[in-house]
């Protein structure tokens, strides 16, 4: 039967066997093409995801919604990154990242030159707020609407020692007004939050979020009155988000594929301001709904200033945090700034 | 005939093999779909270098093996390869279109769309519908192909609808396709059954095709021209709007040079931000310079808020005293703004709750001393009414701007947005540059866009239009369209349908009276009353059957005719073949034949003894017997018709035909005006020939000097057979004379040796008879007959024509007479007595002759038993004389010479 069918193919006109090698041949091209795209597909399956930590510097709250938002909405997958969110622990961000339990850390920029200049190496590469919210709050009625009509009024401060970062910034903000500590009577009142300016226990406090704080009394029915830090030069990184240097020139690709889809989340947020708070509560059910969302309406202007895209830190920023420290002892010699921040992959991530 | 139906069913490949090798239009669409690739691939390698897109490169090569692939086909289909072809066929859709997803993105519906619908089409075409599933296999696989090949790209792929000549390369595909498909619908509307319908259908689609193409190219240049038009609103509004921002930006800068444009005024600011002077004095300037820039703002409204700055970063003046104390050292306006004039993004003011744009410029004594920075919070209620106002974009047009986090900065007429996020927008923030497309808009719906980067304000300037309203022209157009075409299509349906209803009901009525001519009515005639094709068709038709008529009359003519012919060809052989006498037999012949064929003479020569001659041995008429008289010949070879026919073996003909007149020179014959010499063919021997001649001129045509020929060739045979029948007659005579004489010398040699030559029985006593014989005896050999007479019967014994003896019988007393049975009972009974007497004679010869033999055995054996010379004489003389019964033998040797003498 083979032979017959040899026969009969030897007996083929020649230009019917070309054709027929033609098709052969196109029909084995098509084969190993579907074999080849096969074999490309194969040899490009995405490498295995890569399991990366993150530690807040709070509890979870509407503040990390582009956090939430990269993780829950895939920015981090499209980065090949399944990112561990954890809310803060005793132990400080800093520490878990020195000690390489996280790979990311949040704290704030005062507390990162600070550890800089414990030589920490620790780098900030997103700034999660590019403007401090923090502000000195009174209620309406106080007619307190500028730093320096604290005068002779009573003031809620930290501690007694006035050694608390932000009773240094305090104090900072009246050396710039003019305003000394004689002048007013200083309370502590530690970190109580509104509670001492509501219950009339002070006239303002010096160290109030605009954002959680000013609200919070608003809800509880109160006008009030801020005086924000940086309208007079005392400015802050309230929440950096920082690396070890090791990380950044052992893996750069790590920092920045996590700057990018960061970014990514804090802008899908903005763009959808309404899933800021439905993602939040995947974190923490436990949350108010409405009083996220309100909160992240009133975080906006912090997050995006509109002069820079989002995440990028400004040199002006470090050297105020700095003066402030130089000048009242928290810091003994200026740290190099260069060192301790970088845009880089802010501006690698583009708009 | 069988119908269709009643055919047994057929395989599918013959099904498809008989549509192939029957229908040539097929292979007419390979070279079209084959032109139409290459046609394509010419698109394809334009687009390769008009967009300088490498893609297109390989998509061309591509197109190109698809239209090589398609004249392959065409190549094979007439070697009839029918698996190769469709295996081919199935393989060059599946190897052009999957592939392109190699070098194009965002063509993937269309892309699938093809694979699916040519492979799904040729698999119908290729192998039937009952191998459906199979063939949605296939199909599917080509879809997922499209689909694999487009998850997994392997290098940069073009936007294959990125610009108008990639869009249009793209519509070539499926257009490609679907030109295809419509080919093989065009051709599938031939199954329609009436000459009405085909053209009904071709009216329509002609119609429908010229007004599709028509409408197809009239709304692809209005929309490519309303794109056009579109995209130069959008760019003259864009320039517009930039403009009125440089000129807004202009108007800010001027504001604040003309703040300051006194001595006094800088003397003042100088005072005021160095802080020299008495507090009162220092007061009042301050109070006098607000009110100043106060009146600045309230009059220009071009800012909210003008202020100065110290070099150390301080309000030290603003028309918004609340502002004044405030620190913007480490600001970056202010910073830029020590060193020279800053116009600033637009940053979110915590003062008011809004997005401002902050303009600076360093001021300076008349010493040329930094003194601080004079600045303002421009109005940003005046850049969203430039945005808003004087756009001339329909109902869906937005203008407005973006900053960098795309955040609005200016409102939109129709929805509020915070933030906005487009891929125009994407785009030019992005790219930071200009640019144009298509994209989704904000609320889902496909927009218009261009944009641009302003990059001293560092935001960008959108300005779109819904595309529902860009092509709200060209929708009107297109359904325009529609409606004319289909209103097309229906008068197209109307007028075809009067002008075929014309034509129809003709050629109906024309091919009733073909059917009916067709059933037998063969006089009915066509109406021939028209002018036109039509007229001239029923016209030639009735020519045609005048003369089918004619034809089948004249045939029944020639059939009677050749019936007659060779009725007389059948009667002359039957003749001919019952005479075996040749001297009868030719002249029969030659009368048979002048009589049947109504010929004016026939004559029929035979080769004579030397084969020199050609002999006349029968002649009809007259003239025949008078050329028998004269002993008439022809040499053969020679000048005469029938010389040359037997030398030749083949016929020969001269006729008078026409103009064309022939001498014949036989006197006996002076009428002739045709003669056919007819050669008298036996095997492969001439025997002779016939000449026929007629009074009519050309009586002889080729049909009728075949059938004289095959019966001149029937007479041949009978002659020859009548001459070899004379001859064995004659050998058969011979034979038999030559027998009876044997037989009778035998009978003689045989009774001479027997004592007794007859016996008489009576009563019961067997008598030897003498020599004499009876009186009656001899009367009967006399008569040569039984002889009967007084009871008595006596009867011969014949052998051949000799008698060879008698029977004789006596009745007993009283009878007298003897009755025919019982003569012939003996004369059979003599012819059986003579047969026993005949074999016991032949017994006996051969008894004598076996004893001869026997006795010849025996002495010769003897004769060799002995010993010597002497011996054996003796033996032989001896056994001679005693076989011999020899008185004295004498035997004796010597030599020849003696025996001579």
């Amino acid at each position: 039967m083979k032979r017959a069918a040899l026969s009969h193919h030897r007996a083929r006109p020649i230009f019917d066997r070309v054709i027929f090698a033609l098709v052969r041949s196109l029909g084995v091209f098509l084969l190993l093409s579907v074999l080849l795209v096969v074999g490309l597909s194969a040899c490009r399956r995405a490498p295995e995801v890569e399991k990366v930590t993150l530690r807040l510097s709070g509890p979870h709250s509407v503040e990390w919604a582009g956090l939430y938002a990269a993780q829950l909405e895939g920015y981090y997958a499209a980065e090949n990154l399944d990112v561990t969110i954890l809310p803060a622990a005793d132990a400080s961000s800093s520490a878990d990242v020195l000690a390489g339990e996280a790979d990311f850390g949040v704290m704030s920029g005062g507390d990162l030159l600070l550890a800089r200049a414990r030589s920490e190496p620790l780098v900030a590469v997103f700034a999660i707020l590019r403007r401090s919210p923090l502000a000195v709050m009174a209620l309406a009625e106080n007619g307190i609407v500028q730093p320096r009509d604290l005068r002779s009024k009573r003031v809620g401060i930290v501690s007694a020692d006035m050694r608390a970062v932000k009773d240094v910034q305090f104090l900072s903000l009246m050396e710039q007004v003019s305003v000394t500590l004689a002048e007013l009577e200083a309370a502590p009142v530690g970190e109580e939050g509104i509670a001492p300016l509501v219950e009339q226990r002070v006239d303002a406090i010096a160290y109030a979020w605009a954002t959680r704080d000013a609200m919070a009394a608003r809800e509880a029915g109160y006008e009030v009155t801020l005086s924000y830090f940086f309208d007079y030069g005392v400015l802050e990184y309230p929440y950096v988000i920082f690396t070890d240097a090791s990380t950044i020139a052992r893996r750069p690709d790590l920092p920045a594929r996590f700057v990018r889809a960061t970014l990514a989340g804090y802008r899908h947020v903005l763009i959808n301001p309404d899933r800021a708070a439905e993602l939040t509560l995947s974190y923490d059910p436990s949350l108010n709904l409405e009083a996220q969302q309100a909160m992240w309406q009133a975080l906006i202007p912090f997050i995006d200033t509109g002069d820079a895209p989002v995440g990028t830190m400004e040199e002006g920023v470090w050297q105020s945090t700095q003066w402030v420290f130089l000048n009242h002892g928290l810091l003994e010699a200026p740290v190099a700034l260069n060192d301790l921040y970088t845009n880089q992959f802010v501006a690698q991530s583009g708009n | 005939m069988k119908k269709e139906s009643e055919l047994p069913p057929r395989s599918q490949d013959e099904v498809s093999s008989v549509q192939l090798k029957r229908d040539d239009s097929f292979a007419r669409l390979t070279l079209l779909v084959a032109a139409l690739c290459f046609a394509a691939a010419a698109a394809h390698f334009f687009a390769a270098w008009y967009l300088h897109a490498w893609q297109y490169w390989f998509t061309g090569g591509l197109t190109i093996l698809a239209g090589v692939g398609y004249l392959v086909i065409r190549g094979l289909l007439p070697l009839h390869r029918l698996a190769l072809t469709r295996v081919l066929a199935w393989l060059i859709p599946y190897l052009l279109f999957p592939p392109m997803a190699f070098f194009w993105s965002n063509a993937t519906l269309p892309l699938i769309a093809v694979v699916f619908v040519m492979q799904l089409f040729q698999g119908i075409v290729l192998y039937g519908r009952k191998r459906l599933p199979l063939i949605l296999a296939l199909a599917l696989f080509g879809v997922v192909t499209v689909l694999v090949i487009n998850a997994f790209p392997l290098w940069p792929r073009y936007d294959a609808t990125g610009t108008w000549l990639s869009r249009l390369v793209l519509m070539i595909v499926p257009a490609l396709a679907g030109l295809v498909i419509l080919m093989a619908a065009i051709r599938g509307a031939r199954r329609f059954r009436t000459i009405r319908t085909r053209l009904v259908v071709a009216f329509v689609v002609a119609v429908l095709l010229g007004a599709g193409v028509i409408s197809v190219g009239s709304i692809v240049v209005t929309r490519q021209n309303t794109i056009d038009q579109a995209y130069t609103q959008l760019d003259a509004v864009v320039l517009l709007k930039e403009e009125m921002l440089n000129a807004w930006a202009a108007n800010l800068y001027l504001d604040l040079d003309t703040m300051l444009v006194e001595e006094y005024e800088i003397d003042r600011a100088r005072m005021l931000l160095s802080g020299t002077g008495a507090d009162a004095l220092v007061s009042e300037m301050r109070q006098s310079l607000r009110a100043r820039l106060r009146r600045l703002v309230d009059q220009a409204r071009r800012f909210d808020e003008l202020f100065l700055i110290d070099p150390a970063g301080k309000v030290a003046l603003s028309s918004d005293q609340a502002q004044e104390g405030k620190f913007f050292t480490y600001e970056t306006y202010f910073q830029k703004g020590l060193q020279a004039r800053y116009i600033s993004p637009p940053t979110y003011a915590f003062s008011t709750g809004k997005v401002a744009i902050f303009v600076v410029q360093p001021i300076f004594d008349q010493d040329g001393s930094l003194l601080g920075v004079l600045g303002g919070r421009a109005n940003m209620g005046a850049l969203n009414d430039m945005m808003l106002r004087g756009a001339p974009l329909g109902q869906s047009g937005e203008v407005y701007l973006v900053g960098i986090n795309h955040a609005l900065l200016t409102e939109l007429r129709i929805d509020r947005y915070a933030y906005l996020q487009n891929p125009g927008i994407d785009t030019v923030l992005q790219k930071q540059n200009s640019g144009q497309g298509e994209y989704e808009g904000r609320r889902g719906d496909p927009v218009l866009g261009v944009y641009k980067w302003l990059p001293d304000l560092k935001m960008a300037l959108l300005v779109e239009m819904e595309r529902a309203e860009v092509f709200q022209g060209t929708q009107q157009t297109l359904w325009v369209n529609v409606i004319l075409a289909v209103g097309a299509a229906a008068l197209a349906v109307v007028i075809a349908n009067f002008f075929t209803q014309d034509i129809s009901l003709a050629l109906t009525e024309l091919s009733d009276v073909a059917t009916r001519i067709a059933g037998g009515e063969q006089g009915l005639v066509a109406k021939t009353d028209r002018a036109d094709e039509i007229g001239m068709l029923a016209r030639a038709f009735n020519s045609m059957t005048g003369q089918l008529r004619e034809l089948i009359g004249g045939l029944e003519r020639r059939v009677e005719e050749r019936t007659q012919s060779l009725e007389a060809v059948a009667e002359v052989s039957r003749a001919t073949t019952s005479v075996l006498d040749p001297e009868k037999l030719l002249p029969q012949v030659v009368t048979l034949v002048q009589e049947h064929f109504h010929l004016y003479y026939v004559g029929l020569f035979l080769v004579n003894e030397n084969g020199d001659q050609a002999v006349l041995r029968a002649g009809t008429g007259e003239a025949g017997r008078q050329m028998m008289e004269h002993t008439w010949q022809l040499e053969i070879g020679g000048e005469s018709m029938i010389g040359q026919c037997v030398a030749t073996g083949r016929p020969g003909v001269r006729q008078t035909e026409g103009d064309i007149v022939v001498r014949f020179e036989n006197p006996f014959l002076p009428q002739t005006r045709s003669e056919l010499a007819l050669p008298l063919r036996y095997g492969t021997q001439i025997i002779g020939a016939m000449t026929v001649q007629s009074v009519q001129e050309s009586a002889f045509d080729k049909t009728s000097i075949a059938l004289l020929q095959n019966m001149a060739d029937q007479v041949a045979v009978a002659v020859e057979n009548a001459r070899l029948f004379t001859t064995t007659q004659q050998a058969l005579a011979r034979a038999y004379e030559v027998q009876r004489r044997y037989q009778a010398q035998a009978w003689e040699d045989y009774m001479s040796t027997r004592p007794v030559t007859g016996y008489e029985l009576r009563a019961n006593e067997l008598q030897p008879l003498t020599e004499e014989l009876l009186p009656d005896v001899r009367q009967m050999l006399r008569d040569r007959r039984p002889f009967v007479e007084s009871g008595k019967l006596i009867v011969p014994i014949v052998q051949g024509d000799r008698i060879v003896g008698v029977l004789g019988f006596e009745g007993r007393e009283g009878q007298t007479e003897w009755g025919a049975e019982e003569i012939a009972l003996v004369q059979a009974l003599s012819e059986q007595l003579l047969l026993a007497a005949e074999n016991q004679r032949l017994l006996d010869q051969t008894q004598r002759s076996a004893a001869r033999e026997r006795t010849i055995g025996e002495v010769t054996g003897r004769v060799r038993q002995a010993l010597d010379m002497q011996g054996v004489l003796r033996t032989a003389a001896d056994e001679l004389q005693q076989v011999l019964n020899l008185e004295r033998v004498v035997v004796r040797m010597a030599p020849q010479d003696e025996l001579d003498t």
